[in-house]
């Protein structure tokens, strides 16, 4: 999925704030991950800016349901 | 030994693997109906609960710990799933959950317990709110929204 996140950037730099976490070489990472049920990579949580959060996606999916969801982060 | 007799034997035992596999098979597996207790009993076992009704529904009432998979997602999204855990499947009355059942069966699946009544039948009290509000960790925000990705490089 890196090259289809890395392909979004660009487009909601300013927007959206991508943060993306290696589970094998960070720990706080992997702690992190746990906390919130991650049960499986790649896992995508969207977050609004008030921090609540507006849906996850995990597995390995089409640039469009990325994007999606993106859009509908407030 | 009689050709005849040497076919009863081998059916004999055939029949004695199939039974004996379906009366000692190890316990966890299979797609089963159940009512609330057996929903608990998986969790109890480390089960992953999945609702699949929209996140609106979602955000109005759900089983402890369950995430969010809209049927329309879960084809996508399941794909990714460990094919041996157990996973709890429910929605609101049973019905989307009966089609979530034969998508993750399609996905080869096998171990599934369906809560056939839906989550009207839960007895307890459903967590409210968006996943990570009810006391669970949150992620921080810089005023702006946030996606989080978690991966590995293998």
């Amino acid at each position: 999925m890196k090259p289809v996140v890395d392909g979004l950037k660009p487009k909601y730099e300013g927007k959206v704030e991508f943060r993306l976490l290696n589970v094998e070489t960070d720990a706080n990472a992997n702690q992190l991950a746990n906390s919130l049920g991650v049960t499986g990579v790649p896992t995508f949580i969207f977050v609004n800016s008030d921090g609540v959060q507006a849906g996850q996606i995990v597995g390995s999916v089409p640039e469009a349901q990325l994007v999606e969801a993106l859009d509908k982060l407030q | 030994m009689k050709p005849k007799t040497v076919v009863w034997v081998v059916i004999g035992v055939i029949a004695a693997i199939v039974i004996g596999w379906n009366l000692f098979r190890p316990a966890g597996g299979g797609i089963e109906n159940v009512d609330a207790q057996g929903v608990k009993d998986a969790i109890a076992q480390g089960a992953q609960v999945v609702d699949v009704r929209t996140p609106g529904e979602y955000q109005l009432g759900r089983i402890a710990g369950a995430i969010n998979v809209p049927l329309d997602q879960l084809e996508a999204q399941a794909a990714s799933w460990d094919r041996n855990a157990t996973y709890v499947v429910y929605c609101a009355t049973g019905s989307r959950s009966t089609s979530a059942v034969e998508i993750m069966k399609g996905l080869g699946f096998t171990s599934i317990r369906h809560l056939a009544a839906g989550v009207v039948s839960w007895p307890d009290q459903l967590e409210t709110g968006a996943a990570g509000e009810s006391g669970g960790p949150k992620i921080a925000t810089n005023g702006i929204p946030v996606m989080v990705e978690f991966f590995t490089d293998s």
